[in-house]
């Protein structure tokens, strides 16, 4: 039923038979998850947007082109990125094998996902010093403040993701029948996540060219 | 989402689970009706008091510039988000959505829960500033950058990161309030409950919390990066400039960002308030003038389409605001087509009481005192839209009271209509009719004699946010005896609102009995088993929705309405 | 049927009001007539809605009031109707849009024979820029923000040496002559606002926004900010004023330029003693309170040397080496009068003494050798206005934003430290210098260090004084 047609119903007609209008419950909770990620993704839409539009006053420094660049040196990420990719393949994993939800290389796996979560939280953190030891802080540059932003808000996502796995965990451990939900809700919210980061990575160590050719193309330029 | 969604049907006992914790929408949409008429009440205590320095410049000591600032931002602020964003969503959207819908609860009754609690916890930093050192900010509703953060402006120590982080608080609480009502609206209707046989008001307030969702995160951006410019002295909206004669670290920033940020949520955030507003007056004029809504498909299709256009029409705002100019032409031209589909919200209005059967009863009266002041409004708003008439009238009186005539009057008169109209429900008692009247008309008629003459204030170029307006040669001696009515009809206005709180405590205890369906209304809410509904809403079985929400005079029929869950002649009425 | 009538009447009464009403649009003073005229479309098609919709309302609730022997009509849609409405009221809004974009593109496209004006606004004051003979405005920046040079011109543009600097919240404009105004803030946001001339627009710092006019009308028109800057926003006030082109041009000569004041500052060469007195007037902090300029909150090297300076006992002393050196090691053998004795001692050698000096003596110059004519300093009282300071201080006893003058000279006054402090000439001369130093109990720190020399400071004391 597409919304055009449901838009142009007269409802002063009577209709056929009532119908059901209630979705199950797992229904329900997928679509609040889809809610709170469509908000989310409006928020970082509008920090990207707020990055881009910031990026074009002549202060803006990059982070990663030359040596002495804050984000030149990008091992630390990559491994980090590496962590988040490994919690969703595990976390996949587990969601694969959620039907013999006894068996160990099940528990290992959700278990090792909730590590790499952790490992990742850590990685950023590590970063975040190793940047601070070379001067690099907060307000040095607008550049570097977007990407404290950008991770410290990221961070805190994925420390909401980490609960939603925690509630998985509690779950299983009680037994009950909604482990599996639980694991399919953080599943969702975990690949989104990693998502999530790997457009936010790659946006802060792109190219300024990048960045004008981006504005340029959606006409943000003129707002300056 | 702990809680299972099969409402369990055991209902909490003690005093703590059943009115402090609760998870019932129905509690939880008083805490949150309550939490903002007080808040709301202190808001007014203070336009009041910034009504007394306008009005008779000098007189009152305690009231200086510092006091008055603080008093002009935080009466703003206070009514725009934390009474009518929270009342409308909070209050009408918690109590009503599951009614008319024909659900049980929201559909995640815990998030519900944290949503009042973290709205309350809001209120209280905001309420907070009060008491740092500097006061609350005295920025301006709209905060702007550099001004909100530096020395110069009153608060700008403690004051303004209260307010953002209050701010940051009352966002996440809306957005897991707006998470339960998009998700019951789409997912968790009664059988036969289909989209468009559901009543104007949850297609209003379904549509403002849409808009709420994807606005606040724009006010949450600025907001964060503003409390990082302050904090952290990063530059985001920060350029180079002077402060208090030195220089300051910031270089490079913009603050024209921190505008188009705001007002891509102020704008929506009229209408998130306006909105549930349209709504709830075309259910109160459908029941009152006991005819169907004129056009019900049409005012969908308004609603939708002012939904979207808010998202395109932020920039009319900054029309002065040295943003490049070549954007006027197109926020012009969006603006004054949004006015398209409101005018036929005001027309369809108006269409459905003509041949109709109206009883003017309280809450007529305030539907129909709405559809005036917003005409007004509304039509307002087509000078300022207009960019190049907004040059003469931006940032002056005219703005002012245009902005009070379309949301601040307008919504208020709606949210007492709806109050004397689901009252019944809510507290099983009638709220007094006579009391009733004496507000409606002390409210109609003060704030139209505060408003409408305020607009030529505006139309001689008095400018807006002035602490006094002393020997300027074009404003005549005679705008200060002006500026002294309108302060003594916005006391009188506010004093009168104490009838409408004796009437709310008074009824609750001495009021009428009210019947099941005291308005012979067809909509769910009216069909509950029990008055007021208990936990769990509707007994053993749901009802089973049949009509759509306006079959008045039904040609053919003894009655002159047929409940939603009213099956057809010759049928028992199922429940 | 009460709401019926009231209606009625509200109408009624908002057409009278209208017409009867004192407060009507303020007497246009520049070219932008279409913008009243776009305004009274606008206003011509609301009214006629307006009327409509309340008569409507006020018709229907008489004709359909409740009776229980009716029922209502039962009428879902009518399409015919409401395709009708959704017509003509866009047609009404395309009435209103038209125009006014017609007439936005005016006021966006500057015309070529537009002259320049550039406004510089700051809390809570405003100043403006001529673009001088070259008819360029020199490039500005914050960083060149300096006492000495007050708009922030980039000194090595050549562009910026012949503009015409207007300070003191007056601009003049010539008669009938297009005039694109340029709009740059040192602080916060402003607005630049006559509500004669109808265009306003925000002055935002980091951009230069404009607004264009042509003045018609001679006469004085006041200048409003109309962008929240503050808690002096209210007070931020400034006049423009409309001469006939030849009373503009004879005005505009008289303005000194930016070169002008950059003279007064020019640097002479320095022996290498000298040289070393100026690095020792940095290292040791001298300069921080002592400068060439007019201002500085110790007394001025400028001239100093050779001049007579009056003590706080009241005794006269010749400016030569003996003073300046027991000055320097002991500051408060001999105060002069108006300053306070704040100043530490200063700890070096002969040498670096007489290098100071030597410093001193060739870089200020001396009262007798200078020769230069003093510019007759304004009264304080037109300086007051010129300089801001009335937007904060009354001169009547009522409270503003900061203490009133009115009887404050001599008075006792408690700081926001618990000191009782009396004030004298010296409290005055610091609190402008350095407003923030001593805060008066009861009042914000929020008073920016105004642009003045001490001469100026010592005219506004006298000022105050009489008040």
């Amino acid at each position: 039923m597409s919304i055009l047609s449901t838009l142009t119903e007269k409802p002063w007609e009577q209709g056929a038979e009532p119908q059901n209008q209630h979705s199950a419950p797992e229904h329900i909770r997928i679509a609040g998850l889809k809610v709170i990620l469509a908000v989310v993704s409006v928020l970082f839409f509008l920090f990207i947007i707020a990055f881009l539009m910031r990026s074009q006053y002549p202060d803006w420094q990059p982070l990663a082109e030359q040596a002495n660049h804050p984000l030149f040196d990008k091992s630390q990420l990559w491994l980090n990125s590496l962590y988040l990719v490994l919690a969703s393949v595990f976390l996949q994993t587990s969601k694969f094998l959620g039907h013999k939800s006894k068996s160990l290389i099940f528990k290992i796996s959700l278990f090792l996902a909730g590590v790499f979560c952790c490992a990742f939280v850590a990685g950023q953190l590590m970063f975040w010093q190793q940047l601070y030891d070379q001067g690099f802080v907060v307000n040095l540059n607008p550049a570097l403040s977007f990407f404290y932003l950008f991770t410290g808000l990221h961070a805190v996502h994925v420390g909401i993701g980490f609960i939603l796995w925690l509630l998985a965990v509690g779950a299983i451990i009680k037994g009950q029948q909604k482990a599996q939900h639980y694991i399919q809700l953080s599943a969702i919210y975990w690949h989104f996540l990693l998502l999530l980061w790997a457009l936010l990575f790659a946006l802060l160590v792109s190219k300024p060219e990048t960045y004008n050719a981006i504005v340029e193309f959606c006409g943000l330029g003129a707002s300056i | 989402m702990e809680e299972d969604l099969e409402h369990d049907m055991h209902e909490p006992t003690s005093f703590l689970t059943k009115y402090v914790w609760s998870q019932d929408h129905k509690v939880i949409a008083i805490q949150y009706s309550v939490i903002a008429i007080l808040v709301g009440l202190v808001a007014l205590v203070l336009s009041g008091l910034m009504r007394l320095q306008l009005g008779f410049p000098g007189s009152f000591d305690f009231i200086d510039p510092s006091a008055y600032y603080q008093f002009v931002t935080m009466h703003g602020m206070i009514m725009v988000i934390y009474l009518l964003t929270a009342i409308f969503l909070g209050g009408f959207g918690n109590y009503l959505i599951p009614l008319m819908v024909g659900a049980r609860d929201m559909v995640f009754p815990f998030v519900n829960m944290l949503s009042v609690w973290f709205y309350l916890l809001a209120v209280i930093v905001l309420m907070a500033s009060f008491f740092v050192p500097g006061g609350p900010t005295g920025a301006g509703w709209t905060l702007y950058p550099p001004q909100a953060i530096l020395p110069g402006t009153p608060g700008s120590d403690w004051g303004i990161i209260l307010m953002l982080v209050s701010l940051a608080i009352f966002i996440v609480a809306a957005t897991m309030g707006g998470l339960n009502y998009v998700t019951t609206v789409l997912q968790a209707r009664t059988r036969g409950m289909t989209l468009m046989r559901m009543p104007l008001t949850i297609w209003g307030i379904f549509m403002a919390t849409i808009l709420a969702l994807l606005a606040f995160p724009a006010l949450f951006v600025s907001a964060v990066m503003m409390l990082f410019d302050k904090t952290l002295s990063t530059s985001f909206f920060m350029p180079a400039i002077l402060s208090m004669g030195q220089q300051l670290d910031h270089e490079g920033g913009s603050p024209i960002l921190f505008q188009h940020l705001f007002w891509f949520f102020g704008h929506p955030e009229v209408y998130i308030v306006a909105l549930p507003a349209f709504g709830i007056v075309s259910d109160l004029i459908s029941v009152h003038a006991r005819k169907n809504i004129f056009g019900y498909r049409l005012m969908v299709w308004a609603i939708v389409a002012i939904g979207v256009l808010s998202f395109v029409v932020w920039a009319h705002h900054m029309y002065v605001s040295g943003m490049n100019p070549m954007f006027g032409y197109f926020f012009a031209t969006t603006t004054l087509i949004i006015a398209v589909p409101t005018a036929i919200k005001v027309y369809n209005w108006v269409l459905t009481i003509w041949n109709g059967n109206i009883r003017l009863n309280v809450p007529m009266l305030f539907a129909l005192g709405f559809v005036s002041t917003f005409t007004i409004g509304g039509l307002t708003g087509l000078f300022l839209g207009n960019v190049i008439v907004d040059l003469p009238l931006s940032d002056t009186y005219f703005v002012v009271a245009h902005f009070h005539m379309v949301m601040g009057v307008s919504p208020i008169l709606v949210v007492f209509g709806g109050i004397y109209h689901w009252y019944p429900k809510m507290a099983g008692r009638m709220l007094n009719e006579t009391l009733g009247k004496w507000h409606f008309w002390c409210t109609f008629l003060g704030t139209y004699a505060i408003y409408f003459p305020m607009h030529y204030l505006g139309v001689l170029g008095v400018p807006r946010r002035y602490f006094a307006y002393e020997n300027y040669d074009f404003i005549p001696e005679s705008a200060k005896d002006l500026n002294a009515m309108i302060s003594v009809m916005a006391i009188f206005v506010a004093v009168a609102q104490l009838i409408f709180i004796f009437n709310l405590i008074w009824s609750l205890f001495k009021g009428e009995k009210a019947t099941d369906n005291p308005w012979q209304a067809t909509s769910l809410e009216w069909q509950t088993e029990t008055t007021p509904p208990g936990h769990g809403n509707w007994g053993e079985n749901l009802p089973v929705c049949h009509r759509w929400a306006y079959d008045y005079s039904v040609p053919g029929y003894e009655e002159d309405y047929l409940p939603q869950n009213y099956a057809g002649k010759g049928e028992e009425q199922k429940t | 049927m009460a709401i019926a009538v009231v209606l009625i009447l509200i109408v009624i009464g908002s057409i009278v009001f209208h017409f009867v009403s004192p407060w009507v649009m303020t007497p246009l003073a520049s070219n932008w007539g279409a913008i009243d005229d776009t305004m009274l479309i606008t206003l011509i098609i609301t009214g006629i809605v307006f009327i409509a919709i309340n008569f409507f309302i006020a018709f229907a609730v008489i004709k359909y009031r409740h009776d229980k022997n009716r029922k209502s009509k039962y009428e879902p849609e009518n399409k015919k109707l409401e395709v009708w409405l959704t017509a003509i009221t866009s047609v009404g809004i395309i009435a209103m849009l038209a125009p006014g974009l017609v007439v936005y593109s005016d006021f966006v496209n500057v015309p070529e024979e537009a002259s320049v004006v550039e406004v510089v606004g700051q809390q809570w004051s405003w100043s403006f820029r001529f673009p001088g003979a070259d008819n360029q405005l020199g490039k500005s920046a914050i960083e060149h923000i300096s006492i000495d040079n007050p708009f922030g011109i980039d000194p090595l543009d050549p562009n910026g040496s012949d503009d015409v600097l207007v300070t003191g919240n007056r601009l003049i404009l010539p008669l009938d002559q297009p005039v694109k105004v340029l709009m740059r803030s040192k602080d916060v946001l402003h607005n630049f606002y006559v509500p004669q001339f109808r265009v306003k627009m925000d002055m935002v710092p980091g951009t230069v926004s404009y607004i264009w006019f042509t003045p018609t009308k001679v006469g004085e028109y006041e200048i409003l900010c109309a962008e929240f800057c503050g808690i002096g926003h209210f007070n931020m006030r400034g006049y423009v004023e409309v001469r006939e082109p030849q009373d503009f041009d004879t005005w505009i000569q008289q303005q000194s330029t930016f070169a002008d004041s950059l003279a007064k500052n020019n640097s002479e060469i320095l022996s290498v003693a000298a040289k070393s007195g100026e690095e020792l007037a940095q290292t040791n902090g001298c300069i921080g309170c002592h400068n060439f300029n007019d201002s500085s909150v110790g007394p001025t090297w400028k001239g100093l040397f050779g001049k007579t300076q009056t003590l706080v006992n009241g005794e006269e002393i010749l400016v030569d080496e003996d003073y300046l050196r027991e000055s320097i090691l002991n500051p408060e053998a001999k105060i002069v009068k108006g300053f306070a004795p704040i100043m530490p001692p200063v700890d070096l050698d002969d040498l670096q003494v007489n290098a100071l000096i030597a410093y001193i003596k060739e870089k200020g110059g001396s009262q007798k050798s200078n020769g230069e004519v003093q510019k007759e300093t304004p009264s304080g009282a037109k300086l007051v206005q010129s300089k801001g300071c009335t937007a904060c201080h009354s001169m009547d006893g009522s409270k503003m934003l900061g203490p009133t003058w009115k009887d404050l000279f001599g008075s006792q006054r408690e700081l926001a430290s618990g000191q009782i402090i009396e004030v004298t000439e010296s409290y005055l001369k610091e609190s402008i210098f350095q407003p923030n130093a001593k805060i008066v109990e009861g009042y914000p720190p929020v008073m920016p260090p105004p642009v003045v020399n001490e001469e100026e400071v010592v005219a506004i004391i006298e000022f105050i004084k009489t008040l």
